[in-house]
């Protein structure tokens, strides 16, 4: 009788060790299925609008956006004084698959750099003054994916980030836009103490700050930072980073911030922070003048739970734009001027809308640009306007399929 | 063109061309292996005739038995796998197979597996996809041999030596062809043919590689249900699971169920109406009763499960009967026979597992007696027989030998030229030909050309006179093709060997804006081209690149809507004497490892002859 007990427990461990084992099994199938998703930052969309001598410019995404080498990225131009707008990214003569960065200053020319896709590993990169002869450069080593990768100041320097991630560098250039040096790079931010006192986990955006006491701009460069309430900005200068930052509201400090732009004006810089408080994303304007010490705070701009940033840019001045979509696909488009105003909302754009772009001309209208498919519908909004109108419609002729 | 590139289609007439004409040619040396065996049997049987009449005994017949009859458990396997294994090979023969098995069989199952199983799978595979017609074509013969050698031997150690083989090409075809069956894939369900098929040959082998004394008792049987009631009733824990999708057709979101999901792929195979419209049925009716489904999925294996555990006649055969009715209902329904598409290489896990079960009964009511007793060690005075002699008085045995001789031949048409093939390290001519046709032949003055390279110094043509030329037309910012077909030049550089000192690699920008030599700099960085001492990448104005295009006929446009310059994908071959020799449509399809290679291999062959044709004249 004992024997056949035995016999019997016997079987039943070996029963349930099998079952243990195929439960095992499929227990790491599925552990291997929902991998960790990466720590939360605030996302840094490249589609955006600014202004230069020559006109307005708007960069966005057309095709089908959900397929990354059928989605190509254009170049909308607006001359100044006009009111229609056209297609320029021709002038890249490269895919656009990766898209698009932007960078402009006062009495400089418009720098497009096509950001690397597919097997391209650097950035072509072209510069015009009247959106018509382009002269052509390359920043080498691939553009980052922010919209703040890249950076001109009245002198003629540029400054940009390339690598991304932990191996990111910020490249200068004194004028000549193939020729690059390496200014700084992830690595050596993070092993100097305000590198530290951040814990850099991205590079996202450079502006050349006019210097007070100096005749040469100050580069400085944007990120996120991995400890809760501190803001990435640093100055960087012969290897070396200081940290000129803003401090966030005291209700922000349990977030995660990332500088979303750094954009150099003519009484200073401003910045772009979005927090990522674990609920929802806020949006925080700051300002600085003089040598990047002082800086005063807006506001936060609280985007509804659930709601993602389309496209944030300048409008005019030290004025800044952020649109963002909510959860049922309703767009909101909120600007603020300078550090002694709050946001303020705009009538919300159509649906589908990519990017907005603004006029110095104080009766100019904001425009609304919606892509879908290969057409592209320009809205109109009038100063003081409550609904935004159809102001023109272009056809662009995608080449589907032609970077595969 | 850039991105005009469509890739190989699986049925692709230069592939499926050589495939035919492979199997073709390897079954004629199978048919002369048949012949050889049968022509050497009758001069076997000639010499037991002749001993018979010496010795004045009447010869056995060759049917005859010469010892216990097989049990029945065993034959149903032999029998049933062998034809099972002939049946695949048989599909292995598909048109589609040599370019179709791997991106659409193989690597949509390792892909949801872990990286280290995706990895081995890629690794064993790339044999499959630098040599796909010798690939395909081996696995028809190995699996046909397989097949013949169960089906033709019946008995005695040749019979258990096929047993074997079975195992190891099916542990071969679990591991590389179904990435371990997907076990360690999310997802994984005895419904959609867990662990894998390949399992149950192996299984099935293993137990005919066995001593014939294993079947003599019902002892063999009681462990093989044990086994599958084990598996059953895991197989039922896991269904049960919750969390992982089987218990509703629809999500909460809207979205198909996991099973219903499945249904719906298998659905949209390509196979007849009425077969897929009875899945279409099923996955309905899964969508709206998948709770059920699965209440009725788990309850079923587990009852089957409990029943196989107690390994008595009585409950086994109701758990038998029930296993075979399920896995008939599973292998309509939801694994939709598993041979359709073009690319199902073997009727999926059902029909092989109702097998074993089947046997595994038969084992257990019918072991073979006789066996028993046969194996009861029995002092012979006599010396037992060396093979030889067994060959020349046994008929049984000659014929068994003979067979398994012939599998084993067929098993080595296949499988001799699959190895010589995997021996390079380079993919096989046919992919480059299949992708852009064979070269042609010019016989034209190559147009001059002066121009400065990366360097920013001045090259001409007529400077490289003396050196054999590969010429193409590459734009330094070019996102797919050209930095492929600079890789397929470097390749074929490095197959050049020391013969590469006499031939120079030249690329022409083919972009009309990126024309200054930082550009080429940069793409010679990007490709690692930069050590090559032999290549050169040439450049100037606008005006000067578009005469050079004009006179070799290289189309160059803008292209609109932000995609890149639209040129054409050429390369020439040019001699010593500065005559084009070659023309060579570079594009570079898919731009695949195998599709690299293989057009480097033909590159630096047709180098090769243009420079055999030069030292001639």
């Amino acid at each position: 009788m004992i024997v056949i007990v035995r016999r019997r427990r016997a079987r039943c461990a070996a029963l349930a060790g099998g079952c243990c084992a195929l439960v095992a099994l499929a227990g790491v199938g599925a552990a291997s299925a929902g991998a960790a998703a990466p720590a939360p930052s605030v996302p840094t969309p490249l589609a955006t609008s600014l202004q230069s001598g020559a006109g307005t410019w708007a960069t966005l995404p057309m095709g089908l956006l959900g397929q990354p080498l059928n989605t190509f990225w254009q170049l909308f131009f607006r001359p100044a004084g006009a009111a229609t707008w056209s297609d320029r990214v021709g002038a890249t003569a490269t895919a656009t698959n990766g898209g698009l960065v932007l960078a402009s200053a006062v009495g400089q020319p418009l720098l497009a750099a096509v950001r690397p896709s597919n097997l391209l590993r650097f950035s072509p990169l072209i510069a015009t003054t009247d959106g018509h002869a382009w002269e052509d450069g390359l920043v080498p080593g691939g553009l980052d994916a922010t919209p703040g990768a890249l950076a001109t100041a009245p002198g003629g320097r540029s400054l940009a980030l390339v690598g991304g991630g932990a191996g990111a560098r910020v490249l200068a250039s004194a004028g000549d836009i193939s020729r690059w040096t390496t200014l700084g790079t992830a690595r050596g931010l993070a092993a100097a103490p305000a590198g530290r006192a951040c814990g850099p986990s991205s590079l996202t955006a450079v502006a050349l700050l006019a210097g007070l006491s100096s005749a040469t701009e100050v580069p400085m460069v944007g990120g996120g930072c991995s400890r809760p309430g501190v803001v990435g900005i640093f100055t960087i200068g012969a290897q070396t980073w200081r940290a000129d930052a803003p401090v966030v509201p005291a209700a922000l400090r349990r977030g995660r911030v990332t500088a979303l732009s750094l954009r150099a004006t003519e009484d200073g810089l401003t910045a772009l922070l979005g927090v990522e408080n674990g609920t929802s994303t806020v949006v925080v304007a700051a300002w600085t003048s003089g040598d990047g010490t002082k800086w005063t705070e807006s506001p936060a701009l609280v985007l509804s739970r659930g709601a993602h940033l389309d496209s944030f840019g300048p409008t005019d001045g030290t004025g800044s734009f952020v649109l963002s979509t909510d959860r049922g696909g309703v767009t909101s488009l909120a600007t603020i001027d300078g550090p002694a105003d709050g946001w303020g909302h705009l009538p919300p754009p159509p649906r589908q809308t990519a990017t907005v772009a603004f006029d110095s001309t104080p009766a100019a209208a904001t425009v609304a640009l919606a892509p879908q498919g290969t057409t592209l519908t320009v809205w109109s909004l009038a100063p003081g306007g409550r609904d935004w109108t159809e102001a023109q419609i272009l056809h662009v002729a995608l080449t589907f399929n032609s970077s595969t | 063109m850039p991105g005009m590139s469509t890739g190989l289609k699986t049925n692709n007439p230069t592939i499926v061309s050589a495939l035919h004409t492979a199997l073709l040619h390897q079954g004629l040396v199978v048919l002369l292996i048949l012949a050889v065996a049968g022509i050497t049997l009758n001069a076997l049987r000639t010499l037991q005739f002749r001993g018979y009449a010496r010795d004045a005994e009447r010869p056995p017949a060759l049917a005859q038995p010469s010892g216990p009859p097989e049990p029945a458990a065993r034959r149903l396997l032999r029998i049933s796998f062998g034809l099972l294994w002939l049946l695949d090979g048989i599909l292995q023969g598909q048109s589609s197979m040599p370019l179709g098995l791997v991106p659409q069989a193989i690597q949509p199952t390792a892909g949801a597996s872990p990286t280290w199983v995706q990895q081995l799978v890629h690794d064993g595979t790339t044999i499959w996809s630098y040599h796909p017609v010798q690939a395909a074509a081996a696995a028809v013969w190995i699996q046909v041999g397989i097949g013949i050698w169960l089906l033709a031997v019946p008995r005695g150690r040749w019979s258990r030596l096929g047993g074997a083989a079975s195992v190891g090409w099916g542990l071969v075809v679990w591991v590389f062809g179904e990435s371990f069956g997907g076990v360690l894939a999310p997802g994984l369900t005895w419904l959609f043919g867990a662990p894998g098929a390949a399992v149950f040959y192996c299984a099935a082998g293993a137990l005919l590689a066995l001593p014939s004394r294993s079947w003599a008792t019902p002892r063999l049987g009681r462990g093989i249900l044990r086994a599958l009631g084990l598996f059953f009733v895991g197989m039922a824990v896991l269904q049960a699971w919750p969390g992982r999708g089987f218990w509703g057709g629809v999500t909460r979101t809207g979205g198909t169920g996991t099973l219903t999901g499945m249904v719906q792929q298998m659905s949209q195979t390509p196979q007849p109406h009425l077969l897929s419209s009875w899945v279409a049925s099923f996955e309905t009716f899964d969508a709206a009763h998948g709770w059920g489904v699965n209440l009725g999925a788990v309850l079923a294996l587990a009852v089957i499960g409990a029943a196989l555990l107690t390994a008595r006649p009585r409950p086994v055969r109701i758990g038998v009967v029930a296993a075979v009715i399920l896995c008939a209902a599973d292998w309509v329904l939801v694994e939709d026979f598993g041979f359709f598409g073009g690319t199902g290489t073997d009727p999926n896990s059902m029909i092989p597992l109702a097998l074993v079960c089947v046997a595994g009964y038969l084992a257990l009511t019918r072991p073979s007696r006789a066996v028993a007793d046969a194996a009861v060690p029995i002092r012979v005075p006599t010396v037992a027989p060396t093979w030889r002699q067994r060959l020349v008085t046994n008929p049984g045995y000659a014929f068994r030998f003979l067979a398994a001789m012939a599998a084993i031949g067929i098993v080595l048409v296949g499988a001799v030229p699959m190895a010589v093939a995997a021996g390079s390290p380079n993919a096989d001519p046919i992919l480059a030909t299949a992708v852009d046709g064979a070269p042609n032949t010019l016989h034209d003055a190559a147009p001059a050309f002066t121009l400065v390279d990366q360097h920013d110094r001045v090259v001409s043509l007529a400077g490289l006179r003396g050196k054999t030329i590969a010429l193409t037309f590459l734009d330094p910012v070019c996102t797919s093709d050209c930095p492929i077909i600079a890789q397929e030049f470097r390749q074929a550089d490095a197959l050049l060997g020391a013969a590469a000192k006499g031939v120079e690699l030249v690329a022409i920008d083919a972009n009309p804006r990126y024309t200054a030599p930082d550009y080429l700099v940069a793409f010679d960085a990007e490709e690692n081209l930069s050590d090559v001492p032999n290549w050169l990448y040439l450049t100037g104005s606008t005006a000067q690149l578009q005469k050079i295009w004009d006179s070799y006929g290289i189309l160059v446009g803008y292209a609109s809507g932000g995609a890149m310059i639209s040129h054409s994908d050429t390369a020439y071959v040019i001699n010593r004497t500065g005559g084009l020799r070659d023309v060579l449509d570079a594009d570079p399809g898919s731009g695949s490892a195998a599709t690299r290679s293989s057009f480097a291999v033909t590159l630096a062959d047709t180098i090769e002859g243009a420079m055999a044709g030069s030292s001639g004249s």
